[in-house]
């Protein structure tokens, strides 16, 4: 085509009528409206799904973790003592018997729990059953579950030497990723005599009441927390801010049996002191022989096995070791979690690498240089400038991670570059 | 001359971009009236930047999906929802060029192939439309954008503005520079 000018001059009306006439026309078929509007409705479906099955896994997460957010927050709050002060002997007594069990030996125990909210006058119950045994060459295992008053699945955790797994119950129910926060991963951990045992050894004397009953010795622990710590204990229970005012521990034992009659956990409302805001407590304790202990207990398969893609490693990062929890997808990914000091938790999903064009969604995606390549990131919905979501793609693997919680700043573009790079590496290795 | 005022009248005013906000956010199936309101906007942009049906069908496509998967962090203080969504398609759009580059180097170690793009079936066009298009051929890309997107997407300088995160001021400075330039090239001026 040749261009052949106007024989006349052209004004600004004729102008406009030719721009609109030629770029102004062309539109999609009714059949391609109808293909993109169905394609839509599956996505909303798909995004509601996933947004129940979050807010699922929220209140779950919160009926687990509340509770053990008491004993987690009694360890911090009480762990400077540890070098500082003696142990009274009533509580070394106690925390012998908390001990894991000796090789060749086991025990079951089940933990009941139940929070009240005051805004919304509900009251939550949930039941922890827990496996234990040290096996005669000394590996310590333990298996803990979590269940709704229902019976419902919330969590599942397995301990085996240094390894664990947890898969939370959503995931184990439906055989597909959902986000875990950080409570539910620490807090079935948590929920151990281990734990517990923690706390007592760390107490301040001080704050420690001893008093006996019959053959019973009973230890009564109180905690203040401080004006930040009670500010996390109310957002974490969904409290008005600084509602907590103490943490009660209560540890009933037979020294001369070794044997641990009750433990309780409370979280007491400043404005409702007789009305525990959390209390958590053993109802079982059994001691047994190891061999007594269902090994089924210590098994835990992923839901849907992938015979191409093994798990991501372990990380570190400058600042702190991160742990991780992993969970197989339907679609062949593998999906994994990794907690850091603090409430960071930082999600990866790691898919095998389609060459598609990477394509992190929202305005205000920017590029990250690093030695593994371009890591596309974006800071969220957030005000803040630190990577919320990132994506990237080595080339074998594609890397799709979303911070789920972090402190104001705790994640940095600095550790975003390191993940990549120790993923990369991770990749390579696989390659080899 | 005013830019200002959309050329197709197919965009949302701000009252009714606001009311479709608020549907979305109370119920995100009313989306499908976003989908409506801006599809045709959306397509026309496309076809005029890939110059294939197929493929500005395709950025449609994939541009609502976008949106909707971000809808939560659309913010109306920050800007038009026409921006927001056409800067989405931007960003697909360079995605798309970039895809189309590497495959057509690609194609080009097979056989020879043409690295220009065609409009699939255009259809009976009148001389002064062919010259129209010739001329906008010679504009620099970034004039030729603004152009396809006031009088093919149908966008208001504040949208386009958004669209292409520049100022308005620089809107109305390349939209006059582009109709200048047409003129002349026309053989108006």
């Amino acid at each position: 085509m040749s261009f052949r000018p106007s024989p006349s001059p052209i004004d600004d009306a004729t102008l406009t009528s030719l721009l609109d006439r030629a770029l102004g026309t062309g539109d999609l078929t009714p059949s391609q409206r109808r293909r993109h509007l169905a394609l839509l409705a599956q996505h909303i479906e798909r995004l509601e799904q996933q947004e129940a099955s979050y807010q699922n896994v929220g209140e779950r997460q919160r009926l687990v973790a509340g509770a053990l957010l008491v004993l987690t927050a009694a360890v911090a709050l009480s762990l400077w003592w540890l070098l500082a002060s003696p142990t009274h002997p009533e509580v070394e007594a106690a925390a012998d018997i908390l001990a894991p069990p000796a090789p060749g030996s086991g025990r079951h125990l089940l933990i009941t729990g139940e929070s009240t909210q005051p805004v919304v006058g509900q009251t939550r119950r949930w039941t922890v059953e827990i496996w234990e045994r040290t096996l005669a060459d000394g590996l310590h295992q333990l298996a803990a579950s979590a269940t709704d008053s229902s019976g419902r699945s919330l969590a599942q955790y397995v301990q085996s030497g240094d390894a664990w797994t947890l898969h939370d119950g959503l995931e184990v129910d439906h055989g597909r990723g959902t986000p875990l926060g950080l409570p539910p991963t620490l807090a079935t951990a948590l929920a151990t005599p281990g734990s517990l045992r923690e706390v007592l050894l760390a107490s301040d004397p001080d704050n420690v009441q001893i008093r006996q009953s019959g053959n019973q010795h009973i230890l009564t622990i109180t905690i203040s927390p401080s004006a930040t710590d009670r500010a996390t204990l109310a957002r974490e229970l969904e409290l008005e801010a600084e509602a907590v005012k103490a943490l009660i521990l209560t540890v009933r034992f037979v020294p001369s049996e070794q044997r641990l009659v009750s433990w309780e956990a409370a979280a007491l409302d400043v404005h409702q002191n007789q009305h525990p805001l959390f209390a958590y407590r053993f109802v079982v304790w059994d001691v047994m022989a190891a061999d007594a202990v269902p090994d089924a207990s210590f098994t835990l398969a992923p839901a849907t096995p992938s015979p191409t893609l093994d798990l991501p490693p372990v990380l570190s990062l400058p600042s702190g070791t991160f742990t991780r929890s992993s969970q197989h997808q339907e679609n062949g990914a593998v999906r994994a979690i990794y907690v850091g000091p603090g409430t960071r938790v930082v999600q990866i999903t790691v898919l095998p690498s389609s060459n598609q064009p990477l394509d992190l969604p929202g305005p205000d995606v920017q590029v990250l240089r690093t030695t593994a390549g371009d890591v596309q990131w974006s800071s969220g919905d957030t005000a803040e400038s630190w990577p919320r979501l990132a994506l990237w793609d080595d080339g074998r693997y594609r890397y799709d991670l979303s911070v789920l919680t972090a402190p104001p700043n705790g994640w940095t573009l600095a550790d975003l570059s390191t993940i990549a790079e120790a993923l990369a590496a991770w990749s390579g290795a696989i390659g080899q | 001359m005013d830019h200002d005022a959309p050329a197709c009248g197919e965009i949302a005013t701000t009252e009714e971009e606001a009311a479709l906000v608020r549907a979305i956010n109370l119920d995100r199936r009313n989306f499908g009236a976003l989908y409506e309101r801006y599809a045709t906007s959306l397509y026309r942009y496309a076809l005029h930047q890939t110059g294939s049906p197929q493929e500005a069908e395709d950025l449609v496509s994939s541009t609502m999906l976008a949106a909707l998967e971000a809808w939560n962090r659309f913010d109306p203080s920050r800007g038009s929802l026409a921006g927001w969504l056409f800067g989405i398609a931007r960003h697909k759009l360079a995605q798309h060029r970039r895809l189309r580059r590497r495959l057509e180097r690609l194609l080009r170690h097979v056989v020879r192939v043409s690295g220009q793009a065609s409009v699939d079936n255009p259809g009976p066009e009148t001389e002064d439309i062919l010259a129209l298009r010739e001329a906008l051929h010679h504009l620099a890309p970034n004039d030729q954008e603004v152009i396809v997107l006031r009088y093919g997407a149908g966008l208001s300088t504040r949208e386009i503005a958004d669209a292409l995160a520049i100022s308005e001021a620089a809107v109305r400075v390349r939209l006059t520079r582009a109709r200048h330039r047409l003129k002349r090239e026309l053989g108006g001026e």
